[in-house]
């Protein structure tokens, strides 16, 4: 099967200002692999990312999604996204597991169109991959930092997105559930077939489940690991 | 007991309480959660200029105040997105300065005989039949555009990046709900008075926060406390000759000491 390619960078560059983040920046990212981006504290990872999920502009060279250029591209259902914890979340916002979930079917339902009950079933399975269906009536910031990451998994699982990029998921979570959550992307990744895009600090454990590393700091290195399947 | 419902006056101003107190929290539950909660105090002052304006060129004060809250409100949007000044500070800029137009323009207008204080703190008798049918319309089309983006609102109050990343239009909306707010404000302003207005748009969705209840149930507690405090407040006021938009948020905020110590225990009973 010829390779399918979802994210595509050519010559890219960014900069913050004169501050020069990015630049000869070339990657491809093809269907099915499980991409773990390393390299270190402000040497462009997210940046990387927020270029790739079209909230950055590069300042040259040309992106391209599923094979059409990011500025044209509006299938972004296709994309999941996994933010850090931390910085995006009020634990005091009244929302419930399900109701959390349900908000990745949004952009797929678009404005003015009612959820329906297809919607339902797939915030349903969407819990039931991350093993979060008990706790569908409970308020979000009730539940441990690690159900916590897996709710927003099953929310970006839930629009059925062919890739899913995590900005540090696992920051704040304890060990155990790391370990959990290491598994399940592990399950998404070889089961359902979907595209990681994975930013860690954590080498160990993205050297082991990652089929390719990219490493940033200014620019771009890809390492492939060779795998036996 | 009903003499109150024999007054004209007294219908209106309980319809036009009702449409406000309908409206308030459904914008208000988004500006708190969001941490817009100033923005609707300023755009009340806002519209305090606009009333001034409406009393200069003879216009109906509610209509030029519903025009300039709906058009500092984007302007204040612009100026936030722009980074040319804080969020805060666009907003502080707003309210004193449209205090400082409004204040000036009234002076111009000498021997005026409205009662500005009705404005500022609110008035059922103010509500004359035609206010009441353009509360009705402008409230009637304020909620149909909220039902419409709904789902898109909660999605970007509870995470504006991951809304945004999944394709929807966040800027957009985010003009839309500051429009909305606008045009509350200004509607709410005869009933509830200017100086009065966010505590209405406010205190009852943190009323019902207290409840720690999903997302729809923390709406529905929230319109319960603010329909509930408005119809209390003018019976209240009417019977006790009380200021209106005064006894309606002291009601509410006695609702929200009730659900402060004791709505833990009250939600956590209910599931």
């Amino acid at each position: 099967m010829p390779a399918v390619s979802i994210i595509s960078c050519r010559d890219v560059c960014f900069s913050y200002g004169i501050e020069d983040v990015l630049h000869d920046v070339n990657v491809g990212i093809n269907r099915g692999e499980y991409i773990g981006i390393l390299g270190p504290n402000g040497g462009g990872k997210t940046t990387l990312i927020k270029i790739f999920l079209g909230l950055l502009k590069p300042m040259c060279g040309f992106v391209q999604l599923f094979g059409q250029d990011i500025s044209t591209f509006k299938d972004w259902t296709k994309i999941g996204y996994v933010p850090q914890k931390a910085t995006n979340f009020d634990p005091n916002f009244p929302a419930t597991v399900r109701e959390v979930v349900l908000m990745g079917r949004y952009a797929r339902r678009g404005i003015w169109r009612r959820l329906t009950s297809e919607d339902e079933e797939k915030a349903q399975d969407a819990l039931d991959k991350v093993d979060m269906a008990a706790f569908s009536s409970r308020l979000i910031g009730d539940l441990s930092a690690g159900q916590q990451q897996r709710v927003f998994i099953a929310r970006a699982l839930a629009s059925e997105p062919e890739v899913l990029i995590l900005d540090e998921p696992t920051a704040g979570v304890d060990e155990m559930s790391q370990k959990e959550f290491y598994a399940l992307l592990q399950r998404l990744n070889s089961q359902h077939n979907i595209t990681l895009i994975l930013i860690s600090h954590d080498l160990e454990v993205v050297s082991r489940q990652a089929s390719r590393i990219i490493y940033v700091n200014r620019t771009v290195t890809n390492n492939y690991i060779h795998r036996h399947a | 007991m009903l003499e109150i419902f024999q007054y004209g006056f007294m219908l209106r101003g309980l319809s036009a309480g009702i449409i406000i107190g309908l409206i308030a929290p459904l914008i208000g539950i988004f500006l708190v959660l969001r941490r817009y909660s100033l923005i609707a105090d300023t755009l009340a002052h806002v519209s305090f200029a606009g009333i001034a304006i409406g009393f200069l060129v003879g216009i109906n004060p509610i209509i030029t105040a519903i025009v300039a809250t709906v058009g500092s409100s984007i302007a204040i949007e612009h100026l936030r997105h722009s980074k040319r000044v804080y969020g805060e500070s666009a907003l502080a800029l707003f309210l004193s300065g449209s205090l400082a137009l409004a204040v000036t323009l009234l002076s111009f207008y000498r021997g005026f005989n409205v009662n500005i204080a009705n404005y500022l703190f609110g008035s059922i008798v103010t509500v004359t039949p035609n206010d009441l049918l353009i509360m009705v319309s402008v409230g009637a089309a304020v909620i149909a555009i909220l039902l419409a983006f709904y789902k898109e609102l909660v999605f970007i109050s509870f995470d504006e990046v991951a809304a945004q990343v999944s394709g929807l239009p966040v800027r957009r909306i985010n003009i839309i709900l500051i429009t909305l707010s606008g045009l509350t404000v200004a509607l709410a302003i005869p009933i509830i008075g200017i100086l009065l207005i966010s505590a209405l748009i406010v205190i009852p969705i943190l009323t019902a926060l207290q409840f720690h209840r999903s997302f729809k149930q923390t709406i529905m507690i929230a319109e319960l406390v603010s329909v509930g405090s408005v119809v209390l407040g003018i019976i209240i006021s009417f019977y006790l000759s009380l200021s209106s938009g005064g006894t309606t948020v002291l009601l509410a905020l006695l609702m929200f000491l009730i659900a402060l110590f004791f709505g833990k225990t009250l939600g956590r009973k209910a599931l």
